[in-house]
């Protein structure tokens, strides 16, 4: 009761120091009370298949109980808004919680959609996930990839009461001047931003329109700690009474219930900017992925920011609230357009319609920032591993395999099998990862979208001679191709096949041992963990057990040269790199890059003479102490 | 010099006392009281009142005191400018200010207010004077074609090379739509299809249309396209409902559009369209929904219920078709005696929040 009286008197405060009027959005030939936003108004359109337009909340909420009958995607209630409407989460994920392999936990992601009521972009790019997750779930690529190693979290529509209240007056707004703010922008209606806290279902009833609270402005640890919020009930960004005071903030918070631990990216998103906003949390590592992380992102989308807010400030947003509580990248995703509004698609670039996507451009904004949204899960999934190798005879006959097995909680132990030596001849050489290391298309391989791999790894035979010199060999990229659907093992281009031709007399057909030395990357530009034997997790705000070439554990991995495929023992290590602060690549890349250096010049030498095998019998310095 | 532009020059004089105004050409920050002050001086209303009256002559001089090739001086300039280009939508056309309007679509923007409510308090431009001359040399273009369709079916030369845009269709009157229709370069864009099904109602013109949104493909608006189909119902015609009907079995995009229209139609004809897609493995959903929005689409999706030749899925999106619209306690008895489908009955209790 206190509560409502509360509310009343401040919708009188409100409506004695304010006046109002309802205006319409149109097309064009705008009349006196009409603002003409130069291209057809969107209505909520009762469709729950993806058309180019706006969905209901009524048809989208159909749509995700339909794609909740998939058995690898649930809904879970988190909350009821101040309206009584219950607020659903939709999880994604085969059953276990486990890698496809068995060895580590499985990360979870989290994606928000709906906060601000007039976003409608946000709820249709959030079910664009959903729909995606739904329709690629055997696509032997990153969706099926994303199920099996993944719990994916998706919150389509926080703010439902808000949503619902602006696709009931899709044409109406309120403009309104108060005390203290003289823009007159656009605030109900089809403009309302906030939730519905305090306010009526009814436009006419002006008293009310300018309260609610502001769902972004609403969390800790920043809550009500700067001027972009506002203890004023009718501000556009009103903090509300306490932090987490708003149903749809708690649902949020509980929608991560019993998945906590395992959070490693969460995404809001809203509209419209066109830029990825973060909050820089002080911590140096977690700062750097989330920048390498929105920097893989964005690659995918055309032409998306990145604006990192410094550490120890914010506004109560919410991707403030998980960067600091779970110290993991996150995110506010603003949708297109740019600042310049609706007047980037050529039209008239009235005040706010950048919140208005015009109808035509929602497709491509769904499909876009699904698949950029996807490539940021999948980067967190964890680095990628070379998980098994096959050495074989032109004819099929074993050589040499090794497999990294599970080992028990977050452990792998190598299944290895060795040659003795290698005959002469076409040899086969399969190299197996844990994931689609690259995007097929019509059966060729391209990148993902927006993305600048390399096409092929850089792949090196290194070993000992009958002398006991060290040679390396590189495997020349023509000789190499990507499985394709026909021929997947767990993914369409997990693996790599390569031809290695033996030569009589050769330094591969004298080896003594012969390891394997691999640097790749996998679809998002994210190197290999060069120890899969532990298994790499995610421990406040860094990666845990993701080893460089030289065995350290960081942030980036390196080159992998765990598998031995001629000789006992285990495979040579390079010298440990000179300390120096934080992660990274380690001494490998640089030996390997001299070593690439030097064996191209060899390997022009003798290709002059020999045609077809560049094999260089030189001592170089990864030669062990 | 007449009246407004010495108000003009008045009015930047006064700007400049203010400290309002920058003399460099750089981005500046205006409050809503600055933005509120320089409407108010400014001679925005004196020239719409010009527009109304048909004063061409102020438009033109107010535009001959503001130089189009050097970008905005200041916001001052920059709000005249956009003032201008808004009044000469309807002036006459001059190859004055066709190349004014021109030079005006390239400015930089100059006055920027910050939005605590987009992005984290985003820089928008206050006054869009470069999208103001777009829009208007868009008219213009326009109102052009329109002359040169005059000309056309006064001489009998035939079909005309006109862009045809949404701001030439909202020009012509309903009379020119119908009379226009053989000198209009085809193929016609949807909405100009579909505005010819609506003044002319028939299977070609419906023909067109339905050609017209295959071209747009999954890019074509779905509110247009309701719009459409509506039209199409509104008819009452059988031969029009059969040819889309049949339409519809061929192409997937508009069979959203399609099912929606017949949900809020009351024939026998859309309801047994509507039973016929709601088995449909894309489109069963929508179809289901659109059964569920009228009555005695309800009472058959009621007697699907207890069907066990329903496969499941079909079955589940029925289901989630009765719970968004209100059936309430059907459902709940429904689900109460479920023996089948226990897992969906379970979930139908908590969609009821039970």
């Amino acid at each position: 009761m206190a509560g409502r009286i509360a509310a009343t008197l401040v919708a009188w405060l409100v409506s004695a120091a304010s006046s109002a009027t309802v205006q319409t959005y149109v097309e064009s030939n705008p009349g006196p009370n009409d603002i003409a936003l130069g291209y057809p108004v969107p209505h909520p359109v009762d469709s729950a298949a993806p058309v180019s337009g706006f969905r209901s909340y009524a048809s989208l909420l159909a749509r995700h109980r339909d794609l909740a009958g998939h058995a690898w995607i649930s809904e879970r209630r988190i909350g009821t808004t101040l309206e009584g409407r219950p607020i659903w989460a939709y999880v994604v994920g085969d059953a276990d919680t486990r890698l496809a392999d068995g060895s580590g936990r499985e990360a979870a992601v989290l994606f928000n959609g709906g906060t601000h009521a007039r976003e409608w972009a946000s709820p249709e790019v959030a079910t664009a996930l959903l729909e995606a997750l739904a329709d690629g779930a055997q696509d032997e690529a990153i969706v099926e990839f994303l199920i099996d190693q993944l719990t994916l979290v998706i919150v389509p529509v926080l703010n439902i009461d808000g949503f619902v209240h602006t696709q009931r007056t899709p044409t109406q707004v309120l403009r309104t001047t108060y005390r203290g703010d003289p823009s007159n922008w656009p605030r109900d209606g089809r403009m309302r931003r906030k939730n519905m806290r305090g306010v009526d279902t009814d436009l006419r009833t002006e008293a009310d329109g300018m309260l609610g609270v502001d769902v972004n402005r609403n969390n800790s640890p920043f809550w009500a700690t700067s001027d972009r919020s506002s203890q004023d009930a009718a501000s556009l960004v009103h903090h509300g009474s306490g932090p987490a005071s708003e149903p749809e903030t708690q649902a949020l918070q509980a929608s991560i219930a019993g998945l906590a631990d395992r959070l490693r990216l969460f995404v809001d998103i809203h509209s419209f900017s066109r830029v990825f906003f973060a909050a820089d949390t002080g911590h140096a590592r977690r700062d750097a992925i989330a920048r390498q992380v929105a920097d893989v992102m964005r690659a995918a989308t055309s032409g998306y920011g990145y604006d990192p807010s410094p550490a120890g400030r914010g506004i109560g947003a919410l991707d403030e609230y998980f960067a600091y509580t779970y110290e993991i990248p996150s995110y506010t995703l603003e949708i297109e357009p740019g600042a310049a509004g609706a007047s980037e698609y050529g039209h008239n670039g009235v005040t706010h319609d950048g919140f208005i996507l015009p109808e035509d451009q929602i497709a491509r904004v769904r499909e876009e920032l699904a698949a950029a949204l996807l490539l940021g899960a999948y980067r967190q999934a964890g680095p990628p591993i070379l998980e098994a190798v096959r050495l074989t005879t032109a004819g099929g006959d074993l050589l040499a395999r090794a497999t990294w097995l599970s080992a028990g909680e977050q452990a792998r132990q190598l299944d290895a099998q060795p040659t003795t030596g290698l005959p002469t001849g076409e040899l086969q050489l399969a190299l197996q990862f844990d994931r689609p290391m690259r995007q097929l298309e019509d059966g060729q391989v391209v990148q993902y979208r927006g993305q600048s791999v390399p096409l092929m790894p850089a792949v090196t035979l290194a070993g000992r001679d009958a002398d006991g010199q060290a040679f390396e060999w590189a495997v020349p990229v023509a000789n190499m191709r990507w499985n394709t659907a026909a021929d997947a093992n767990r993914y369409r281009a997990d693996t790599l096949v390569m031809t290695v031709t033996v030569e009589a007399g050769s330094v591969l057909e004298d080896a003594q041992t012969l390891d394997l030395v691999v640097d790749a990357q996998d679809l998002s530009g994210q190197r290999l963990d060069a120890n899969p034997a532990t298994v790499a997790d995610w421990d406040a705000g860094g990666w845990t057990d993701f080893e460089d070439a030289s065995g350290r554990s960081g942030d980036t991995g390196g080159v992998s040269r765990s598998i031995r495929l001629v000789g006992e023992g285990t495979p040579e290590q390079p010298l440990p790199p000179p300390a120096s602060g934080g992660g990274g690549s380690g001494g490998w890349g640089a030996v390997t890059g001299l070593a690439m250096l030097l064996l191209a010049g060899c390997g022009q030498r003798r290709r002059r003479g020999r045609a077809l095998v560049a094999v260089c019998r030189r001592s170089i310095s990864a030669d062990p102490a | 010099m007449n009246n407004w532009g010495r108000g003009y020059i008045r009015v930047a004089l006064l700007g400049l006392a203010a400290g309002l105004v920058s003399m460099s050409s750089e981005a500046v920050t205006l409050s809503a009281d600055q933005q509120n002050g320089l409407r108010s001086e400014s001679a925005g209303l004196q020239l719409q009142a010009a527009a109304r009256a048909g004063n061409w002559a102020a438009v033109h001089s107010a535009m001959e005191q503001i130089e189009g090739g050097q970008g905005p001086r200041d916001a001052r300039h920059e709000l005249a400018a956009l003032q201008v280009a808004q009044a000469l939508a309807e002036a006459p056309m001059t190859p004055a200010g066709q190349q004014w309007l021109t030079e005006v679509a390239t400015w930089p923007p100059l006055a920027m207010e910050t939005l605590p409510d987009a992005g984290r308090a985003v820089a928008v431009p206050v006054f869009p004077v470069s999208a103001a001359a777009r829009a208007t040399l868009r008219i213009w273009r326009a109102r052009e074609a329109v002359g040169r369709l005059e000309g056309a079916m006064t001489s009998g030369a035939g079909a005309v090379a006109v862009e045809l845009t949404p701001q030439l269709l909202s020009r012509l009157t309903l009379a020119q739509r119908r009379a226009w229709a053989d000198v209009l370069p085809r193929p016609l864009p949807a909405n100009w299809a579909l505005d010819q099904f609506r003044v002319n109602p028939g299977s070609a013109t419906l023909e067109e249309w339905l050609e017209a949104e295959w071209r747009a493909g999954p890019q074509g608006s779905a509110t247009q396209r309701l719009l459409g189909f509506r039209q199409v119902l509104a008819t009452g015609d059988a031969d029009l409902f059969d040819q889309t009907a049949d339409a519809m079995r061929r192409s997937g995009h508009l069979r959203p559009a399609w099912l929606q229209a017949l949900a809020s139609d009351s024939g026998a004809r859309s309801l047994a369209e509507l039973q016929h897609w709601a088995a449909d493995t894309h489109h069963g959903l929508d179809a289901a929904l659109g059964l569920a929005r009228r009555a005695d689409g309800r009472r058959w999706l009621r007697t699907q219920l207890d069907d066990p030749a329903v496969p499941h899925m079909q079955l589940r999106r029925m289901v989630i078709a009765l719970v968004e619209h209100g059936d309430a306690s059907a459902l709940r008895s429904w689900a109460q005696t479920q023996t089948h489908a226990a897992g969906l009955a379970q979930e139908v209790l908590v969609w009821l929040g039970e």
